[in-house]
């Protein structure tokens, strides 16, 4: 009698320890994100517990004085109740307080794994007279290896020889963001974009494919540099070529720039500076190419800046200042002379300028309810631009356009 | 856990060090730290290399690392600090409950509780000097604190409408 009633009450206990734990399974809500790591822009997965949204008086951890800080590996442990398999934790880190000491009531727990979207996963955390807790999270919008392969037919397909065929396609697509994981100093990635014809001589047959290597070179600024590495081609590889491209990019420190932000001119942000230097070995070009581009190695040097948020007499004209936007963009290209454009400029530019005009103050006007039935959310762009047209072979053009856009 | 006092302290310095990030970033930047912490993240860290900078920046100064889907899901610089870390009203509740010395109610059953039940003159007091010692002068303004005082005296008001009288939103 005695021993059954003891078998009872334990049994109650574990059953009342079951009900505390999923009373608090709320309580324990883990995210799951991607983060970059600073130098070197890897992306990690990690799980970040907020501790603090504990209800203080109901949780263990908070019955250890000096409180219970699970820091430790052995004080978790992650499953992936999709496939099952138990997830390795590569650290554990913690943010600092006003103080600068550690603050473990968020804590990460960076994963030497993969997760993919969709994943359920299950979180345990252990105290140290074997306390636990748990927490469910799913993960979404992780960025991680991407392969889509979609077929199609497709009847008179212009071919190569400039006949017609009815042809088979599939185009493929992969992307893998993080490459080599081994590799930790900076973020290798991979892209390829290809489209196989049934019949090589599709006109619209390619293979595309970019290996790359990212990574941050100041501290204290976000100054990221990049090197890639590309083939492209036909499917038949008449046409092939390496291109080899380095280059980075920058925002500049905007805290107090007076000459950019005062009453007359509001530049609120920096422009955004890009630099890159391009480098083309054509292997095999077919006689269409060779027309069209002679040159067997290209070169660019191509430095642009683009400048957005800009506002003009924010001073006198208040909300309905019109704003500014610009694009500058130039090209220093030492082989163009070689080809059959023996006199071209081997520097070449782009500029555009756009003036939005706000629609708010003129919305009692019938023409702009008439356009638009938004108006204090839109504005009217008139935009004017000059210069070559990299896509078009370099050649120049001006044109102003115009429009309304809606702004969210 | 940390304290209640120390949550609370730790709220506006990842608020403060958010501001000052993205003061370095855009000039437009509130010095205010209360209309910061309703600014819109996406107006003052409009596209991808000011959002970079910022998270590098935060990371550098804080140790939280923001993900770019925090970034945009956050409508505000107060909600990232609360997806980040917690609400700034369970942090200012916590301090309530501290000072009153309770230590068992469950924070869904005492945000219920009429203040004139909780509080005395002399907790209060107490109360009022945690605030000032733990919130920024310009987000714990001389109007929020006479709110909370006609709070105080109200028969009908809980310590929900006190705490949402000092709280940023």
């Amino acid at each position: 009698m005695k021993i059954a009633t003891m078998v009872f009450l334990a049994a109650l206990a574990s059953f009342s320890s079951v009900a505390a734990a999923q009373q608090q399974y709320q309580d324990l809500s883990p995210t799951l994100k991607t983060v970059k790591l600073f130098p070197s822009l890897i992306p990690v997965q990690v799980v970040q517990i907020n501790f603090a949204q504990y209800e203080r008086t109901n949780a263990w951890l908070n019955t250890y004085h000096p409180p219970f800080v699970a820091t430790d590996k052995s004080h978790y442990q992650l499953t992936d109740e999709t496939t099952s398999k138990p997830l390795r934790i590569d650290s554990i880190k913690c943010p600092t307080d006003f103080t600068g000491h550690p603050n473990c009531d968020v804590t990460y727990l960076f994963l030497d794994a993969v997760v993919q979207d969709g994943d359920d996963l299950k979180l345990i955390v252990n105290g140290p007279n074997g306390e636990s807790e748990i927490g469910k999270l799913k993960s979404s919008g992780l960025q991680a290896f991407n392969l889509s392969i979609t077929p199609q037919a497709v009847p008179s397909e212009k071919l190569t020889t400039g006949k017609t065929s009815d042809v088979g396609q599939v185009s493929a697509s992969i992307t893998d963001p993080y490459l080599f994981r081994s590799v930790h100093f900076a973020r290798t990635y991979l892209s390829s974009t290809d489209l196989i014809s049934t019949n090589e001589r599709d006109s619209k047959s390619a293979i595309a494919a970019t290996l790359g290597l990212e990574r941050n070179t100041s501290a204290s600024w976000y100054i990221p540099v990049h090197f890639e590495s590309s083939m492209q081609g036909n499917q038949a590889t008449t046409n092939l070529s390496f291109l080899f491209v380095g280059g980075f990019q920058t925002i500049f420190p905007w805290k107090n720039p007076t000459l950019f932000y005062n009453p007359v001119i509001q530049a609120s942000i920096s422009p955004v500076f890009v630099f890159n230097v391009q480098y083309e070995r054509r292997v095999r070009q077919d006689s269409t190419s060779k027309t069209n581009v002679p040159n067997v190695n290209d070169m660019e040097v191509a430095p642009s800046l683009s400048w957005t948020n800009i506002t003009l007499l924010p001073g006198l004209l208040k909300r309905f200042a019109p704003g500014i936007e610009l694009d500058l963009q130039g090209w220093y290209l030492p082989f163009e002379r070689n080809g059959k454009n023996s006199n071209a400029s081997l520097f070449q530019g782009y500029g555009d300028v756009s003036l939005l005009i706000p629609l708010n103050p003129f919305q009692r006007f019938p023409i702009v309810s008439f356009l638009t039935s938004n108006p204090s959310g839109a504005r009217v762009r008139i935009k004017y631009s000059d210069g070559a047209n990299a896509a078009n072979g370099f050649k120049h053009s001006h044109q102003v356009t115009y429009g309304i856009e809606i702004v969210k | 856990m940390a304290s209640a006092d120390d949550q609370l302290k730790n709220w506006f310095f990842y608020l403060q060090s958010m501001q000052s990030a993205a003061a370095k970033i855009n000039a437009s930047t509130p010095t205010d730290l209360s209309a910061f912490a309703k600014a819109k993240v996406t107006s003052l860290l409009p596209s991808q290399p000011q959002q970079d900078q910022f998270i590098q920046l935060v990371e550098n100064a804080t140790g939280l690392f923001i993900s770019a889907d925090d970034l945009k899901n956050a409508t505000t610089f107060s909600s990232l600090v609360t997806s980040l870390y917690i609400a700034q009203y369970t942090c200012l509740l916590r301090v309530f409950k501290f000072v009153v010395g309770d230590t068992t109610t469950p924070e869904p059953q005492f945000e219920l509780l009429l203040v004139t039940n909780v509080f005395n003159p002399t907790t209060y007091s107490a109360l009022v000097d945690h605030l000032q010692s733990d919130i920024p002068a310009a987000c714990l303004t001389q109007t929020q604190l006479n709110n909370l005082k006609t709070l105080m005296s109200s028969p009908t008001a809980n310590v929900k409408q006190a705490v949402q009288a000092v709280s940023l939103n």
